[in-house]
């Protein structure tokens, strides 16, 4: 077992025990139990101020150590630090040969901070900022006020101190800029899921309120998992769908003209036809020069070889006239059905139809008939994408809502009008 | 001359890496070897403790090259301190890894001509973060200006400020991500300047043995 190495030391205010965790690097602590700063940049430590003031508990304690992503670390600094009545955590974590990282707690969302060091990678973009190949969108600007500090820091940080921040940023990640009088300070900032803090410091975190300004989208993750899967989906169908295509004969078979029979009521055969396909799609048109009238076809396409009688009806009518804007016409000369899952063989097709014109009278012209033999099927294709297209679309519905949730929170939002500045 | 003892207080001591400076480890004289003798130029401060896992003696690799960790300066500035780890490599070439605030850095001491197009000291003085330098042909940023001292030293070291001398320094990041960035120091002394230029390498990479036991993460 390695020893943990720490020194320890007794506030000079309040007599309260303190334990270092940094030192070496730490250039201040602040105690834990009164408050009082204390430099301990030199090898003997003074009081840079004294507050004697009970601190407020944080939700993780100093010394506590657990693994994140990778790493573990010790948290050896908190400060929880304000806007206006809004605040936030941050604790500092160590870790000797890792170095240093915040972890901020906002509302019950926690991320992971490491500051920037390849500053020559941050570049400024249309909208924000440009770093390692994203972009990262502008999202807030405001003040950063130091409420409450304890613990050590690399830097002097003192209650009250002031900075200004600015952030930005592309889910799950944050780009976060520290202004003061003398210096820029980025920090690259990763959303965490709390759980991940609460397994890495065996601490119950309570849950997160709204959404955070780089918190993932979750429609959007699972987008993103699925997106493969959607797009081989859809690539398959269309693969079969151009076999289909490439397979279908299309074979134009003519039928004859239908004469209108005497007797309304009498059905008429009209010819037998043989469709060598062995289970075949196919498009029957009937067509007349009807002239302001209306035709009701009955179809049965009988089997020749087992007497099956495959039936469906259609109808079409055509009317015109002039009336004061002009000449005007509306409805069809002709109708195409299609017939479905014919076997293959010998078939008659029985018409029989009933009709009628604007005189009262029965529509006597002949109807041309003919049928496309093994058409492509294109329904169950709109279907098959359809029913993939569904839950992505839902998915994408479902991340507009967050997106615009998050950004409701924003006074840079792109779903709001906003004077820029 | 390896061997000597300590025009101070007697006690033994060695170069072994041919460095032209050592700490007694008694007495903590800051030792300088010449071709005749070995001097003492002032006492030093020990090293206060501090949470490295590097120490003397330690072994690394950098660029695929081995080195050993051979010395150390303990520099501060108004608002903290650091380390620099003087190392040796076969060459004999020395190097300097920082460590400063869990960040790590190689760098090693470039020739004079490095410098050229860089402004004197008055004007540094006033550089600020943001300012770019050319180092060697090479475009750096400065990131970091201030007045540094030697708060402490110990083993043998290739370079040294003087007791008590305040050193202009001068910290640029160049360009590359990750451990690759570059990084440069130009250091203002009174009569001469000299420029390090190195990267960032991840504490990992270098494949330390004989760390001092740290319960941290390695």
């Amino acid at each position: 077992m390695s020893e943990t190495p720490t020194k320890s030391l007794n506030c000079p205010a309040c007599g309260a025990p303190i334990t270092l965790r940094a030192l070496g690097s730490s250039v201040m602590v602040v105690c834990a139990a009164c408050r009082t700063e204390i430099d301990i940049s030199k090898p003997e430590f003074r009081i840079i101020q004294q507050f004697n003031v009970a601190a407020r508990a944080f939700d993780l304690a100093l010394g506590a150590r657990g693994r994140l992503r990778g790493g573990l670390f010790q948290i050896i600094g908190a400060m929880i630090r304000s806007n206006g009545g809004y605040s936030w955590t941050e604790y500092l974590l160590f870790n000797p040969t890792l170095g240093f990282r915040w972890l901020v707690e906002d509302e019950g969302h926690w991320s992971l901070g490491q500051t920037v060091k390849d500053v020559s990678e941050l570049n400024s973009g249309l909208r924000g900022m440009r770093y390692q190949a994203r972009d990262f969108r502008k999202f807030a600007a405001g003040a950063a006020i130091v409420d409450t500090v304890v613990g050590e820091f690399y830097w002097r940080v003192k209650a009250g101190s002031r900075a200004w921040t600015t952030d930005y940023v592309a889910p799950p990640l944050m780009l976060s800029e520290e202004k003061t009088e003398t210096e820029s300070i980025w920090t690259r900032l990763e959303y965490l899921d709390p759980h991940e803090v609460a397994d890495a410091f065996k601490v119950p975190v309570r849950e997160p309120t709204g959404i955070a300004p780089h918190q993932p989208s979750p429609a959007q993750q699972t987008l993103h998992v699925i997106k493969r899967y959607v797009w081989g989906s859809l690539a398959l169908a269309v693969l079969l769908q151009v076999i289909t295509v490439f397979m279908a004969r299309n074979l134009v078979i003519p039928l004859g003209v239908y004469v209108p029979p005497a007797d309304p009521a009498q059905e008429v055969v009209l010819t037998s036809l043989h469709l060598p396909a062995r289970r075949s799609l196919n498009e029957l048109t009937a067509s007349a020069a009807l002239d302001n009238g209306w035709v009701d076809v009955d179809y049965a396409l009988v089997s020749k070889q087992t007497g099956e009688s495959f039936e469906l009806g259609t109808g079409f009518e055509f009317y015109s006239g002039a009336d004061g804007d002009g000449a005007w016409s509306e409805g069809t000369r002709s109708s195409t059905v299609l017939v479905p899952s014919l076997p293959r063989g010998d078939y008659d097709l029985v018409i029989g139809t009933a009709s009628g014109d604007s005189r009262g009278g029965r529509v006597d012209q002949p109807m041309q008939l003919s049928l496309v033999h093994d058409v492509t099927p294109w329904r169950n294709f709109w279907i098959v994408c359809a029913v993939i297209a569904m839950y992505p679309l839902v998915l994408v519905y479902r991340n507009l809502v967050f997106e615009r949730e998050r950004w409701s929170d924003s006074a840079f939002s792109p779903y709001t009008e906003h004077t820029s500045g | 001359m390896t061997a000597f003892r300590c025009p101070t207080c007697g006690a033994p001591g060695r170069f072994s890496s041919g460095a032209p400076y050592a700490v007694c480890r008694y007495c903590k004289s800051l030792l300088v070897r010449t071709d005749v003798s070995v001097d003492s130029v002032g006492r030093v401060a020990a090293v206060p403790d501090d949470f490295s896992p590097l120490q003397l003696g330690v072994t690394g690799v950098f660029d695929r090259r081995p080195f050993t960790v051979v010395g150390r300066l303990r520099k501060a500035w108004d608002e903290g301190s650091w380390n620099e780890w003087c190392v040796l490599f076969d060459g004999p070439q020395f190097g300097w890894l920082g460590e400063a605030q869990g960040d790590w850095v190689m760098t090693f001491e470039q020739p004079a001509s490095a410098l050229d197009d860089i402004p004197g000291a008055a004007e540094a003085a006033g550089a600020g973060p943001g300012n770019r330098w050319r180092l060697g042909g090479r475009d750096f940023q400065v990131s970091d200006v201030k007045q540094v001292t030697c708060a402490a030293a110990e083993g043998e070291l290739a370079a040294v400020f003087a007791i008590g001398e305040a050193v202009l320094c001068v910290d640029l990041r160049g360009s590359g991500r990750g451990s690759g960035l570059a990084f440069a120091t130009v250091e203002f002394h009174a009569q001469r300047r000299h420029v390090y230029v190195g990267r960032y390498v991840e504490f990992s990479e270098c494949r330390f043995a004989n760390l001092r036991p740290l319960d941290g993460d390695v």
